[in-house]
């Protein structure tokens, strides 16, 4: 079998190869799943595993995909919404068999970089010691099926799957974790040191698979969040079950949390959380009595313990909750190889994305009519030429409709008044007649949607426009005020004070004198860009550059133009009317060094070069989304 | 206390890690031991009164042969792009960087190191156009490298 699998690895070192592969394999193994859910035992099931990996790797992968997928596409849905635990256990020994001998690698390259932070007395080969080489994953699922102790809860975690930040967390008596937030961190990033791992080995090395002892972890992954458990024993069913509803219950109380979660520790959430937690624990733990205490697991091999199994995530959870989707999608690409997305929303389809042309669109359009006969919810993005010509066509379509229904109106009338025509005809005609009215009157409404959608298009254009041109209407205002000042640059809109005997040679704060005219400048300068609210949120910044003349050495130059901006800025900062206006907060400094001395005849100018440059950046973000929800 | 991922992007030798180290660490090493994987580090900091903590991640700099996988960038609330001024390839590779970046964090934000500057003659400082964002920068004679996370920061913070 491992020679099979190591074939298999051969054949695709690339991620979504490897994917490709492993989704059809799903399928194989969910109908032997199926057809032996009586039995509980995995030994029967990870003997048809080995099998169907024999047979896949020898057998055209297409071919035995197509000839499974009718009985099993409506087996898998209700697989997954029946039998969620069972899935997991499935897929266990697979995936453990496929990426553990990437495993062991990354996790020795990884333990060199986090061995410092994890327990000093424990060595690498200690920790080595710890992960026993097993060559099948399947007495690993038998235990966590079939042994049934109390188990007790040690801690719980609350993990961003993105960003792999901590929400929240809580410990059960005195385990802890030195430092729960780089576990938490790390253990998102070996989740991708491996992902990308798969894709670049090429050697094979031994398949080994993670033992991990009486200890257990029990992860839920769902949505923007992983939920982790940590027993200190494999969780009895009643247990897992609990733990089950009980995350399911956080789940769906703190799911837009979870997923707006934005770093921030002093959410009120997160108290909550995290004393929701602390009472689920000691409700769990009262039942377990003290005889039983199991040996106390060691942080470090927490630590080990969340890293590996975060690594079988992925895919189970694509499997959990995309798979339907991953399929679909899949589909549509192959067969209009248009990458749309589909999400579902309430009980219905949404598809969204962007379509090139008309040939695709239709194309698109067709299939899914097929895909979802119930309809679905379209969130296209649609060239408006597209649009224009989709338009066209119906009016033409309507035209030669009319004419038709005309005609036959007309024949009609001439056949009624000729009595000898049977009724059998006259209804017959008269439904024909019906019909093309019907067609035609559909044609009518679809027509003036299209009307309606043109017609919002091009004043959102419209409305774009003026977004777009922000820049130049904020140039043209500054333009007007300090139009004729040498200083100030039309292209770019700063403004160099030079001239302004701001700096005494190597000092950096700036002469009290000099800044009152500064202040003028200034002044006029926020008051044109934020003192309106049709430029104010698209200002993202006010740079304050400092710069030195060219005596000196770089260093000490860079260093002095680094402390005249932040003087300067501090200054401009605590005006009242920058502060009114909110410019103390975008205003940024920067040292320049000699950079761009001022030059007069061929010699420095060096009280001018001594200066300062103002000069304000644009929010492209902000105005990128004005201009989005203006076409919306 | 507000938790934030930001990373450093380059290409390979730039001096990311050791602007990280000097900014963590207060220390500088000329020795260079390039960065496999992803190296994560922690620093508290204090901005306009809200305490911070970042989680810092070096990320392996990019080789003609070997683009940064984009694994590592989810969740990132910011990046710091790193160039060598010693090497104008790498200034132009930048935008690339904060292409792919932004294609997965659309809502992050970045800004720009100019590094080693301690190696730049003074007169080539003139030629050099520097954008909005960015910072002259140097791990070796700690020029500018706090001013560089701070400002990163001060962006990030709602
Ligand atoms: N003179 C000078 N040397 C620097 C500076 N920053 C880094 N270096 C040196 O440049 C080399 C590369 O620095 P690293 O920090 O390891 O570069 P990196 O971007 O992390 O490289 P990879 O991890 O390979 O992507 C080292 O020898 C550093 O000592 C600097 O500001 N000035
Ligand atoms: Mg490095």
């Amino acid at each position: 079998m491992i020679e099979r699998v190591n074939r298999l690895e051969f054949e695709c070192y690339d991620e979504e190869e490897i994917r490709k592969k492993l989704f059809p394999l799903f399928d194989t193994l969910l109908l032997a799943s199926l057809e032996k859910k009586g039995g509980r035992t995995l030994e029967i099931l990870s003997r048809s595993i080995a099998e169907i990996i024999a047979r896949k790797a020898q057998s055209d992968p297409e071919e035995l995909g197509r000839a499974l997928q009718p009985v099993i596409s409506p087996a898998i849905k209700d697989e997954i919404a029946d039998n969620r635990d069972q899935m997991i256990d499935v897929l266990y020994p697979i995936l453990g068999g496929m990426i553990a001998r990437y495993v062991t690698n990354a996790i020795r390259e990884l333990l060199e970089t986090i061995d410092r932070k994890i327990e000093e007395r424990l060595s690498f080969q200690k920790i080595k010691r710890k992960i026993k080489a097993r060559l099948s994953g399947v007495s690993e699922t038998e235990l966590l099926l079939e042994e049934s102790f109390t188990a007790r809860i040690l801690s719980v975690f609350i993990v961003q799957r993105e960003s792999g930040l901590l929400i929240a967390e809580s410990n059960w008596g005195d385990t802890e974790i030195d430092d729960p937030q780089m576990v938490a961190s790390m253990a998102s990033a070996i989740k991708d040191f491996i992902n990308d791992w798969i894709r670049e080995t090429r050697e094979v090395s031994e398949v080994q698979l993670v033992s991990y002892g009486t200890s257990s972890l029990y992860i839920e992954s769902a949505g923007s969040v992983y939920l982790i458990a940590f027993l200190d024993r494999e969780p009895d069913y009643e247990q897992r079950e609990r733990i089950n509803e009980f995350f399911a219950k956080l789940l769906k109380k703190y799911q837009t949390f979870f997923s707006e979660f934005d770093g921030d520790s002093r959410a009120e959430e997160i108290k909550e959380i995290e004393r929701t937690i602390n009472e689920f624990i000691a409700q769990i733990n009262e039942h377990v009595s003290q005889g039983e205490k199991a040996g106390s697991p060691v942080p470090v091999r927490l630590v080990l313990l969340i890293l590996l199994l975060l690594i079988l995530f992925p895919v189970a959870y694509l499997l959990y909750r995309d798979y339907r989707v991953y399929r679909l999608e899949e589909e549509i690409r192959q067969k209009t190889s248009l990458e749309v997305k589909l999400a579902t929303e309430g009980d219905h389809w949404v598809v969204s994305g962007t379509v090139p042309d008309l040939r695709h669109y239709d194309e698109l359009r067709s299939l899914l009519s097929r895909l979802f006969p119930q309809g679905y919810v379209e969130r296209l993005n649609v060239p408006l030429y597209v649009l224009e010509s989709l338009h066209g066509k119906l009016v033409d379509s309507i035209r030669k409709n009319k004419g038709e229904v005309s005609t036959l109106k007309e024949d009609f009338r001439h056949l009624a008044t000729e009595t000898a025509m049977d009724r059998k005809a006259t209804q017959r005609i008269r439904r024909q007649i019906d019909r093309l009215q019907k067609n035609l009157d559909r044609l009518r409404g679809t027509l003036q949607d299209y009307q309606k959608r043109l017609r919002r298009e091009k004043a959102k254009l419209s409305r774009a426009e003026k977004i777009a041109k922000i820049r130049s209407i904020i140039l043209e205002k500054l333009g007007k005020t300090f139009g004729n000042d040498p200083r100030y640059h039309r292209k770019d809109g700063s403004f160099d004070f030079k001239n302004g005997g701001l700096f005494a040679e190597g000092k950096a704060d700036p002469k009290p004198q000099s800044l009152a005219k500064l202040k003028k400048v200034f002044e006029k300068y926020i008051t044109i860009l934020l003192g309106n609210p049709e430029t104010r949120p698209y200002v993202r910044s006010i740079e304050i550059d400092g710069y030195t003349d060219s005596k000196g050495d770089k260093e000490t130059n860079l260093r002095l133009s680094a402390a005249r901006a932040e003087h300067v800025k501090s200054y401009l900062a605590s005006l009242p009317l920058a502060k009114k206006l909110g410019a103390d907060r975008i205003l940024i400094s920067r040292g320049m060094g000699s950079k761009d001395p001022i030059l007069v005849e061929g010699h420095e100018d060096a009280e001018a070069s001594r200066r300062i440059k103002i000069a304000f950046h644009l929010d492209d973000r902000a105005i990128l989304k004005s201009l989005q929800d203006s076409l919306k | 206390m507000i938790r934030k991922k930001i990373l450093l992007l380059g290409d390979f030798h730039v001096g990311k890690t050791s602007l990280i180290r000097r900014y963590v660490d207060n220390a500088f090493s000329d020795d260079y031991l390039t960065t496999i994987g992803v190296k994560i580090s922690k620093k508290a900091l204090k901005v306009d009164g809200l305490d911070f903590e970042l989680l810092i991640w070096d990320i392996e700099g990019a080789t003609p042969v070997k683009k940064i996988p984009t694994h590592y960038f989810a969740g990132a609330a910011g990046a710091i792009l790193v160039a060598d001024l010693t090497r104008p390839e790498t200034i132009k590779g930048l935008d690339e960087h904060a292409l792919r970046f932004h294609a997965v964090n659309p809502k992050s934000v970045c800004v720009r190191a100019y590094n080693k500057v301690d190696l730049i003659p003074e007169e080539s400082l003139g030629s050099i156009d520097i954008p909005p964002d960015t910072f002259l920068t140097s791990a070796k004679d700690d020029i500018n490298v706090s001013l560089l996370f701070e400002t990163l920061v001060r962006r990030i913070a709602p």
